[in-house]
């Protein structure tokens, strides 16, 4: 599993558990209050700050793969409508797809923004910025630790059981799971040859049926078995775990506020524009040297002859001047084109992955 | 003065909505004792020990008569938190009490329950990972372990409480040979030294007749018997009628009493041998005695087979990929032909089961081939190794979802694409061979865990298979239910069939097998002829193997005339005669 304690030993790994539950929470009241696109640069300092604590806890980057992986769909969702419906900022026009006026044509929702699309960045920096900082915490903290701090923080017994119990059911469900495709594999049960509607409609429920089954009665299982073992006997646990508060447990305490009240500091007092100004350099930069790089080499031309033969066929015309932009020339043919030969890849690499027999 | 720890008065008890569960128990433990409760499944065993900690009425409601005092406390007006502080229970399926994360916290889980002092409970913990043998392994994950090492760690945490009763309910289902008598031994070192009470459900009567101080067998929630092991094990025909496998010590002393008279008067003053060591004493002395002789019996051997490999594995390897890759198969090469009825045999995680998912393309080897009828596995879809291999699951729950038993079995057929006639003619069929054609359109989890079995085998029977695994057949099945999986195997094997069995219980496939292969450490260490090798002691002994009792006795008995390994009570019984003299 992507997020489950791994003993490693690192000063993080020592910390009171309390300590990154505090990060978790600053994170998230700081990231409430980002809501302008300028401030961007206070969330990206927040993000690079975090990365820090991720090495200093040896917590491995594949997870945060992993998490960007989960997220993207959400990402691309949120640069799309965000692009196309937000109308305050920048309002050059990236792309236009097809045209949908609102408000008597005061803004056409056809529009892709750079405005927009920013805005959506914000967003999604924004999750990352809360994201991030979960890893830290489940990822360094022992369950024991965990519950232990919060049994210090007279959080009852039972809620503290029921947490540690969502954590202990994640992997056990992951592999009833496993165990019951195999099952139904053996049984002659292809899924991996179904196509997506088929295992919508069909095909899950000879997956899902016996996972719930199995689940209710583990979950009665628990109860005879925590009953079996003087669950709630005292009113007084004893705790395994030392968690009293070290000097580390300060240190930590002090660098997660002095960052806080830095950003905090940079969003109401004093709004500077160093990182907002530094990220549109680069931006630009890059955007004028990739389109240098494509008229040097006749990119642009080819794109450009491109769009005007797509153009010509009258049916893609009628969608809406999906490759008529007037600014950015032909780069929404070029997502196209890459896109096109994405699916394409995709296709030939379904066609020639290994192909399995059927026995005689 | 000893008192007792238990005292159960006439009891019975219905569950709620359910059936009547046990009938007029009653009886009384003493304190250290060590009981050991036995019968069949449904038989009341785990409602007995649910009254003993107060599951029930606390978890489970239903009706009771009678009554019930647990050191001194009655369940019925006791809160349960009073109740767990006196009895502590360790329950049959150890995946689902793992409350916690990890080992050690699960160790410590019970003890801080009961507000033990911090010190106290890693003394505790670090004693208990010691007698269970799970020392070292205190920071892994519950999925990081075997079903074994995960049964150790649930009898630990039972112990770290130290309960004045111990109550276990099938603590050794899922341990090989060897790791059973070390957990016994343990439970018998605690009875002794901690003067701890210890009530022991087990389909293990070898264990229970060695170490137990009395044996309750149930029957339908009634007592059938209640006494010594001795006095219980002497009533071996009562004992098979309920489905209790009495010691095969036992069975053969009762079978030669009924064939040869007086025999039973010779062990009547020390009571019925229930170990192999009071056995062969008892039978060296009447064979020098004269009083039996001994006339060789040839057992009878199986069909030959022609070489015809349906199965063959060339220099397999293969590595689980994981945090800490496990290579679980090292070069392993196997041919097994049509028709023969093979065991694979070995300890908790030695790769029988790994070695089988590669059969049917669950697992593709990392090294080397696996070939089905003489084709490559890696190049056939898995739906299509399945017309040929059915695989019966330990577990029945993983694959059962219709809504009917008939609609189960209806599933892999359709999914093989086959007409409906014939579909309807297999199920018919299949129905028919494990006898549940009555209960064909009840919802499958309403059954008993054994019918879920069985149904699970009836869904691998219908697709007619030239290949039939059974993957520990022995699982959470009591005695019967385990024969009558294996007797489906012997039919099918004898209209031509090829069979894997798959399990760590020394009779069942020193009575079924022909073929034994011995597995330890992802190796084979061991292929033969079973009587072959059950005289193969160092390979047994390095994995975790036991010979069956009736075998060791032969052995024993090697010098005596029995010229080779046997296996049944019943070949065993042919060969001993009464002797002519005095």
């Amino acid at each position: 599993m992507a997020f489950e304690y791994v003993k490693k030993d690192t000063p993080l790994d020592r910390m009171n558990p309390l300590v990154k539950l505090l990060y978790m929470a600053l994170a998230l009241l700081l990231v409430v209050q980002c809501t302008r696109i300028d401030t961007i640069s206070i969330l990206l300092i927040w993000i690079i700050i975090a990365t820090v604590w991720w090495i200093v806890g040896k917590v491995e980057l594949k997870s945060l793969g992993f998490l960007i992986k989960l997220l993207s769909f959400l990402f691309v969702f949120l640069f799309i409508v965000q692009g196309l419906t937000y109308r305050f900022g920048d309002q050059t026009i990236i792309l236009k797809l097809f045209d949908f006026p609102v408000g008597g044509g005061a803004s056409n929702y056809g529009e892709m923004t750079v405005g927009g699309v920013m805005f959506g960045l914000v967003i999604a920096l924004r999750v990352i910025a809360v994201v991030m900082v979960i890893p830290i915490f489940t990822m360094t903290s022992p369950m024991s630790k965990i519950s232990s701090s919060l049994a210090r923080m007279r959080v009852p017994q039972k809620v503290i059981f029921m947490f540690i119990t969502a954590m202990r059911f994640v992997p056990l469900v992951q592999e009833s799971m496993d165990n019951i495709i195999e099952a139904q594999k053996i049984r002659g049960f292809d899924l991996d040859s179904a196509g997506i509607y088929q295992k919508l409609r069909r095909a899950y429920i000879p997956i899902i049926t016996p996972l719930l089954l199995l689940m209710f009665r583990r979950a009665m299982d628990l109860e005879v078995a925590i009953n079996a073992r003087a669950f709630g006997a005292k009113k007084d646990r004893t705790d395994v775990e030392d968690i009293s508060f070290k000097a580390r447990d300060y240190i930590g305490i002090l660098i997660i506020f002095s960052t806080f009240l830095f950003c905090i500091y940079l969003l109401y007092f004093d709004p500077t524009l160093i990182t907002w100004n530094l990220l549109v350099m680069l931006v630009t930069s890059i955007s004028s040297g990739i389109g240098g790089a494509l008229y040097a080499i006749g990119i642009t031309d080819l794109i450009t002859n491109i769009n005007s033969v797509l153009l010509s066929i009258p049916l893609l015309d009628i969608i809406g001047g999906f490759f008529n932009q007037n600014l950015l020339t032909g780069y929404g043919a070029i997502i196209a084109i890459l896109l096109i030969g994405y699916i394409i890849y995709r296709l030939i690499r379904r066609r020639t992955r290994k192909k399995k027999r059927v026995k005689k | 003065m000893t008192e007792n720890s238990i005292e159960i008065d006439n009891l019975t008890f219905t569950y709620e909505r359910g059936p009547l569960a046990l009938q007029g128990v009653t009886l009384n433990v003493e304190r250290g004792e060590i009981v050991g409760v036995l019968g069949s499944n449904g038989s009341g065993k785990t409602t007995l020990c649910f009254h003993l900690n107060g599951i029930i009425p606390t978890v489970y409601a239903g009706t009771e008569k009678g009554s019930i005092t647990m050191c001194g406390l009655d369940p019925w007006d006791t809160p349960i938190i009073d109740l767990s502080q006196k009895a502590s229970m360790v329950l049959q399926d150890p995946e689902t009490q793992f409350t916690t994360t990890d080992v050690s916290s699960e160790l410590y889980f019970g003890p801080s329950n009961l507000g033990v002092e911090k010190e106290e409970i890693f003394r505790r913990a670090e004693w208990a990972a010691g007698v269970c043998g799970i020392a070292g392994l205190e920071e892994r994950k519950p999925q990081e372990l075997s079903g074994g090492q995960k049964q150790r760690v649930a009898l630990a945490a039972g112990l770290t409480m130290l309960p004045e009763v111990l109550i276990l309910d099938e603590p050794t289902s899922q341990l090989d040979p060897v790791g059973t008598t070390e957990v016994f031994d343990v439970v018998h070192e605690l009875a002794n030294s901690k003067d701890m009470t210890i009530v022991i459900t087990s389909h293990k009567t070898d264990e229970v007749a060695r170490l137990a101080n009395k044996v309750l067998v149930l029957n339908k929630g009634e007592m059938i018997a209640y006494g010594t092991p001795k006095e219980v094990f002497s009533q071996a025909e009562l004992l098979n009628e309920v489905g209790v496998n009495p010691p095969s010590s036992a069975s053969l002393a009762v079978a030669l009493s009924k064939k040869i008279p007086g025999f039973e008067a010779k062990y009547a003053r020390a009571g019925i041998p229930i170990t192999v060591d009071e056995c062969f004493k008892l039978l060296k002395q009447l064979l020098d005695e004269g009083f039996i002789k001994i006339e060789w019996q040839e057992p009878t051997r199986p069909q030959e087979v022609k070489i015809s490999p349906v199965l063959e594995l060339e220099n397999v390897t293969f590595t689980y990929p994981a945090r800490i890759p496990v290579t679980a198969l090292r070069d392993v090469s196997l041919t097994i032909n049509k028709g023969e009825y093979v065991a694979i045999i070995g300890q908790n995680g030695s790769g029988k089961t790994t070695l089988v998912k590669h059969f049917l393309g669950l697992l593709e080897a990392t090294e080397g081939i696996v070939k089905v009828d003489g084709e490559d596995v890696s190049e056939l879809t898995i739906g299509s190794i399945a017309k040929s291999i059915a695989l019966i699951l330990q577990n029945p729950d993983y694959q059962l979802f219709s809504i009917s038993v008939q609609k189960e079995l209806e599933f892999g057929l359709r999914n093989l694409g086959l007409p409906e006639e014939e579909i309807s003619q297999r199920v018919d069929a299949a129905l028919n061979e494990v006898g549940l054609e009555e209960v064909r359109d009840i919802f499958p989890f309403r059954l008993s865990f054994g019918d879920r079995r069985k149904v699970a085998a009836a869904a691998g029977i219908a697709m007619d298979p030239e290949i039939l695994i059974l993957d520990e057949p022995t699982t959470a099945q009591d005695y019967i239910g385990r024969h009558v999986l294996c007797q489906i195997a012997s039919r099918m094997r004898d209209q031509g069939k090829t069979i894997v069995m798959i399990s760590h219980d020394m009779d069942l496939v020193a009575q079924y097998a022909d073929r034994l292969i011995v597995m330890a450490e992802g190796r084979i260490i061991a292929d033969g002829p079973k009587r072959e090798v059950f005289d193969m002691k160092d390979e047994l002994e390095q994995a975790f193997l036991k010979p069956p009792q009736i075998t060791q006795l032969s052995q024993l008995l090697r010098d005596y005339g029995i010229k080779e390994n046997l296996v049944t009570v019943e070949e065993m019984e042919k060969c001993l005669k009464a002797g002519g003299g005095r």
